[in-house]
């Protein structure tokens, strides 16, 4: 079986605001919403900045659940899936036999380390905090809230997170498995990974400039992003409106090392060939790349060479950018909010911006879309993931006029 | 034409054993490896018991410096997948990466360094913690890890959840092996015990004893007080029957299906295991001492048109999550390899739930052609695999 997949709704939360339409405008003017961490104490830390959501009350009447016992992360979701839901005209009509495929890295961290950290400083923990740590109850809690009794399924493959779980609701929709999937990624922002990545100096102290010669290191952010995916017959069948076509989807492993990418990008450029394979299309028809670029050095030239070995003479033309310069580095979130942000970027016609690019790296040889409010036509995108140990992915976006 | 998978490997690191062939003597002779904990103080706790790992060396078993100072959860998986691809007659310096793939299950994942990493920065603040115990605190660093160790570069996942993910480990290895057009695919679960982790499992009592009965884990028992936590990982060398059989490899059973369902409601097996076999005469169960074992009886039952004999690892490795379903995997693919049934040993009453299945007291030489495994999650959340003789 081999059937066609169309997303019919998204939803999406990042520090450019919530819901798509906050988004959409500061994606379109290249706003930069990296502001200093206000969450937690960052005195002692090498960086100072990220990408928090500003402003997010939950105030959702729950059905099913009891809103004092959700993580963040929970309540994120629930307010990306119910954006989702209502582009998707699916808000009262959600078949029960709907797959959830989540992507990330954190879980319910935030609930995990309050608990921990009362336990360390001798206080009361509250086991209450427990029932939404686990990386794989907030798809257990959404299947809940929404009644949904096919499979919640949650991958976790670091910074690719994202990218593999909406790779996998796709495939699961191709051959027929499922009809209907939530797919999408979030992590929150948590001490834990902020001390992590601050403790790898993998964190810039100024600005993220993802393919920037003057590049030094990446910037967490938080968020969520949400696809509705469904079989495109049964989508047409209910005159759904059908934002994009996700034709193909690629992965790999780099076998390499635990926190670096394979220098020559070899691993990366697998995942990008076979996502280009399995959407029976050339790498000339691809308009517009969503890079991972993390603005590490490490990442970039690695993803650069990858991008070169598959595209060519071509790779130096094809628009380029990561969103990581204006909302961070949301790991397993990242792949779902490019993806979403890809979608919306064939939707209306923008190149979404790689701000703070200033200085051109002849090592990163690409067409890096560093001006804002570019608008363009873009039949089809290609969002590339890549993570800590070595997991790669890539997704290919088409346009539903094309 | 959909194509056929087979089990050619297994590689255990578990309390009952390390090593298939220790496993299954321990099934066979009612081995427990469970004991009084021994990582962690549990004096302040009514539970003391653990299906911990001791006496082991990966260095024994698969000796590469870059893993030295990896997390147990990492050296329990290079370890179970390098017994299973020795098992399976391969040798991962001459395979082609790129053919191969890799899906760890992972419950809690690395809680202990996660632990340090986070206790270090509460206490003493940024400048104490260490960079080392953060990449490996990861989710996915086993499968980084066991991917590195292995030259997989096929595909390499981490998949997240309860006690059934060693079962949707399986599942999901066999569709990316169909999506990537992989040769073969490591596949399995798993876990390592920590103070965190019992702590919370205790305070959500959880634990046995959460009555005031005698501590310990007692599978549909009347008696049953909660569960005795366990580590370990098991790890299965899963190829496309064609090709294992052209290679001439030793096949221990055929991957027949895999049922999942969230919320299971056993009146309504029918209905949401369609598709699953119901010739078992043996079903490796996952239940665990918690109140999800009626509900497992009951599925079971309704799933199940022979009478099967039924076999459970529990007592002997403790609760494993991930990485027991995957044991129960591994116990059931050598019942079907070796036609032999491991005694049940279950010396105490079992609910009325399960009064229709069998348990025997001695070991058994039996024919299997058909066999189960059944896991529940502590949030109702279940698989089922079934496996098939393969002649």
């Amino acid at each position: 079986m081999n059937r066609r997949v169309a997303v019919t709704g998204a939803g999406l939360i990042t520090a450019l605001g919530i819901g798509k339409k906050q988004n959409l405008s500061g994606i379109f003017e290249g706003r930069n919403a990296i502001n200093k961490i206000e969450s937690f104490d960052i005195r002692g830390y090498r960086s100072k900045t990220g990408g928090e959501i500003q402003g997010f009350n939950f105030s959702r009447k729950l059905r099913k659940l009891k809103s004092s016992r959700l993580d963040r992360a929970t309540k994120l979701l629930l307010t990306a899936i119910d954006e989702a839901l209502l582009e998707a005209g699916l808000e009262n009509a959600l078949p029960a036999d709907t797959g959830i495929f989540f992507g990330t890295t954190l879980g319910g961290m935030l609930s995990g380390e309050l608990y921990h950290r009362n336990i360390v400083l001798g206080k009361k923990a509250r086991p209450s905090l427990l029932l939404d740590y686990l990386a794989h109850y907030q798809g257990i809690h959404i299947s809940k809230e929404y009644g949904l009794n096919h499979t919640a399924f949650t991958i976790s493959n670091a910074c690719a997170s994202g990218t593999n779980a909406i790779g996998f609701a796709y495939n699961e929709i191709r051959t027929g498995v499922v009809n209907t999937a939530l797919a999408g990624g979030y992590d929150t922002m948590c001490e834990f990974t902020f001390a992590g990545f601050n403790s790898l100096q993998a964190v810039t102290q100024t600005l993220c400039r993802p393919f920037d010669k003057k590049r030094d290191g990446l910037v967490l952010g938080e968020g969520v992003g949400i696809v509705v995916l469904e079989e495109m017959s049964s989508a047409v069948l209910r005159n759904a409106n059908i934002l994009a076509e996700v034709i193909g989807y690629g992965e790999s492993s780099d076998a390499f090392h635990i926190t670096r990418p394979e220098p020559e990008g070899s691993g990366a450029a697998l995942a990008i060939s076979r996502a280009l394979t399995s959407a029976g299309i050339d790498a000339l028809d691809i308009d517009y790349i969503n890079a991972h670029g993390t603005g590490t050095p490490y990442n970039d030239v690695m993803e650069a060479k990858a991008i070169q070995k598959i595209f060519g003479a071509a790779g130096k033309n094809i628009p380029v950018s990561s969103v990581k310069s204006m909302i961070g580095h949301l790991l397993g979130g990242a792949g779902a909010v490019e993806a979403v942000i890809t979608v919306m970027a064939i939707n209306n016609g923008i190149l979404p911006p790689n701000i703070n690019y200033e200085t051109p790296d002849p090592e990163c040889h690409l067409n890096i879309v560093h001006k804002p409010g570019q608008k363009t036509s873009i039949k089809r995108a290609i969002s590339n993931s890549f993570g800590f140990g070595g997991a790669n992915a890539a997704i290919v976006f088409q346009s539903v006029n094309s | 034409m959909t194509k056929e998978f087979v089990i050619t490997g297994i590689g255990i690191v578990s309390a009952a054993g390390i090593g298939k062939d220790e496993f299954w003597d321990a099934a066979i002779n009612g081995k427990s490896g469970i004991k009084e904990i021994s990582h962690f103080d549990t004096s302040r706790y009514k539970s003391h018991l653990g299906g911990e790992i001791r006496d082991f060396d990966l260095d024994a078993i698969f000796s590469d410096r870059r893993f030295r100072r990896v997390a147990n959860i990492s050296k329990y998986s290079l370890a179970s997948s390098k017994l299973a691809v020795d098992d399976a007659g391969l040798d991962s310096n001459k395979w082609d990466g790129i053919k191969v793939g890799l899906v760890v299950g992972v419950t809690h994942g690395a809680i202990n360094y996660t632990r340090e990493f986070h206790a270090a920065m509460v206490k003493d603040g940024p400048a104490a913690v260490s960079p080392m115990l953060f990449s490996d605190s990861v989710l996915n660093a086993p499968a980084g890890n066991v991917s590195i160790a292995f030259n997989i570069k096929g595909a390499a996942h981490t998949i997240i959840g309860g006690m059934p993910t060693g079962l949707d480990a399986i599942a999901y290895a066999i569709k990316i092996m169909q999506s990537n057009n992989l040769d073969m695919c490591i596949a399995g679960g798993t876990e390592e015990i920590d103070s965190i982790v019992f702590d919370s499992y205790a305070r959500l009592r959880l634990l046995s004893p959460n009555s005031g009965k005698p501590e310990g884990i007692k599978p549909f028992g009347i008696d049953r007080n909660g569960f005795v936590v366990g580590e370990g990982a098991c790890m299965l060398v899963l190829e496309e029957k064609k090709a294992a059989i052209e290679r001439m490899a030793r096949i221990y059973a055929g991957i027949h299906s895999v049922d999942t369902a969230l919320h299971i409601n056993p009146a309504q097996s029918n209905k949401t295991f369609r598709d699953i076999d119901t010739e078992a005469t043996y079903i490796a169960a996952g239940a665990n001492g918690t109140s999800k074992d009626n509900i497992e009886a009951k599925v079971l039952q309704a799933v199940s048109a022979k009478r099967p004999f039924i076999g459970n690892i529990k007592p002997i490795t403790g609760e494993c999550f991930a990485a027991g379903s995957a044991m129960q995997t591994a116990l059931a693919a050598m019942v079907i390899h070796k036609g032999i049934i491991p005694p049940s040993r279950v010396g105490y009453d079992l609910i009325p739930e399960i009064d229709w299945a069998r348990f025997n007291p001695y070991a058994e030489n039996a024919e299997v052609e058909t066999a189960m495994v059944s896991s529940i999650g502590l949030e109702g959340e279940g698989s089922f695999l079934v496996l098939k003789k393969v002649n």
